[in-house]
């Protein structure tokens, strides 16, 4: 490969990384940090691949839970007690409150879950974290 | 004198690897050792105990008569290290299901939560069937005494620590001869350790 051939390369991809939308650069880096808050916050339950432990903790991957996002903000917000489906699985574990996590970091953890394992692939702003009313 | 080096390299190797052979690796005596009257080493030894299995049964040390066994110390209600404890213990369990020569002993560091029916549901949702794996709870004080003093690992509540879930202990998991003396301590929470435990167990299974 000629010198002048790999620097266009480069310049090229500098170009397509500048093109990119503000929007979809904010994206990434909701699911990147997202991904993050999950792996210090909900895997060690959850699991690093979302798969749950047996009939223990429930899995995210395929849960219908991922489908309401302000049920899915208090669960995150108040913890969850008693027993709940999902899957078709029964699963009666308590989930403690995140209480450390800021509604940013809610929104970012929710990006990436729906990012990784739902089928939403739109960002989840702090103010839709914001506005959700939890009892 | 190529042919000579080379056959001399072939003979350095050989013995190399030879003794690194696993089956010649041997396991430490972990804790205090003493000597008695008569001269010969005295060893660490996991001290007689009594508490009740998730089945509400008595589980002495009887239980593990000529078994190794891995022990631990955890809660179900724990968010924190546990999941990824029991997790990793799960690989150890299904590794060496069915065999008679290996047991598991999880004590539970919170027994006014943990009761006998607490534990068995814990023990079934996790897919543990057969006795090789037990889970117990006793008296507080006796379980954080054994966990301290015999197993000498970190065990205890405090309040304080509310993202922990009331208490702090640690993720080791012991692995315990058929003497009864501890061969090895390993971090539960970390895949590597585990697999060297799993090497451990077998080297000990040999003998």
């Amino acid at each position: 490969m000629s010198f002048c051939f790999k620097n266009s390369l480069v310049l090229l991809c500098l170009f397509a990384t500048a093109c990119a939308s503000e929007e979809k650069v904010k994206y990434e880096q909701y699911v990147i940090s997202g991904a993050e808050i999950y792996k210090k916050n909900c895997s060690n339950c959850h699991g690093l691949d979302g798969s749950g432990l047996r009939n223990l903790y429930p899995p995210i991957k395929g849960s219908t839970y991922l489908q309401d996002k302000n049920k899915l903000v208090c669960i995150i917000k108040n913890g969850l007690e008693g027993p709940i489906n999902v899957a078709g699985k029964t699963y009666n574990q308590k989930m403690p409150a995140a209480k450390g996590l800021y509604d940013l970091d809610i929104a970012q953890l929710i990006t990436f879950l729906n990012d990784k394992w739902g089928s939403s692939k739109k960002i989840v702003e702090v103010g839709d974290v914001a506005g959700v009313g939890c009892e | 004198m190529k042919r000579f080096s080379i056959f001399g390299l072939l003979i350095f190797w050989s013995l190399a690897i030879w003794s690194c052979r696993d089956s010649n690796r041997k396991l430490p005596y972990i804790g205090q050792h003493d000597v008695n009257e008569k001269g010969d080493s005295v060893f660490h030894t996991i001290p007689d105990f009594k508490f009740v299995n998730q089945d509400g049964d008595t589980l002495t040390q009887e239980a593990f008569k000529g078994k190794i066994y891995i022990a631990d110390f955890f809660f179900t209600s724990c968010p924190t290290i546990c999941p990824v404890m029991k997790t990793q213990m799960l690989r150890i369990y299904e590794k060496f299901k069915d065999n008679p020569e290996l047991g598991i002993l999880s004590h539970t560091i919170d027994p006014r939560h943990d009761s006998v029916v607490v534990l068995k549901a814990y023990k079934e949702k996790l897919g543990v069937n057969t006795n090789q794996w037990q889970f117990v709870t006793g008296e507080q004080e006796k379980i954080y005494e054994i966990a301290q003093k015999s197993y000498m690992v970190s065990a205890m509540e405090d309040k304080e620590a509310v993202d922990e879930g009331g208490f702090v202990h640690s993720g080791a998991f012991v692995l315990v001869d058929k003497n009864r003396n501890i061969r090895g301590v390993y971090d539960g929470t970390k895949e590597k350790e585990v697999n060297r435990l799993i090497k451990d167990i077998e080297l000990l299974l040999q003998k």
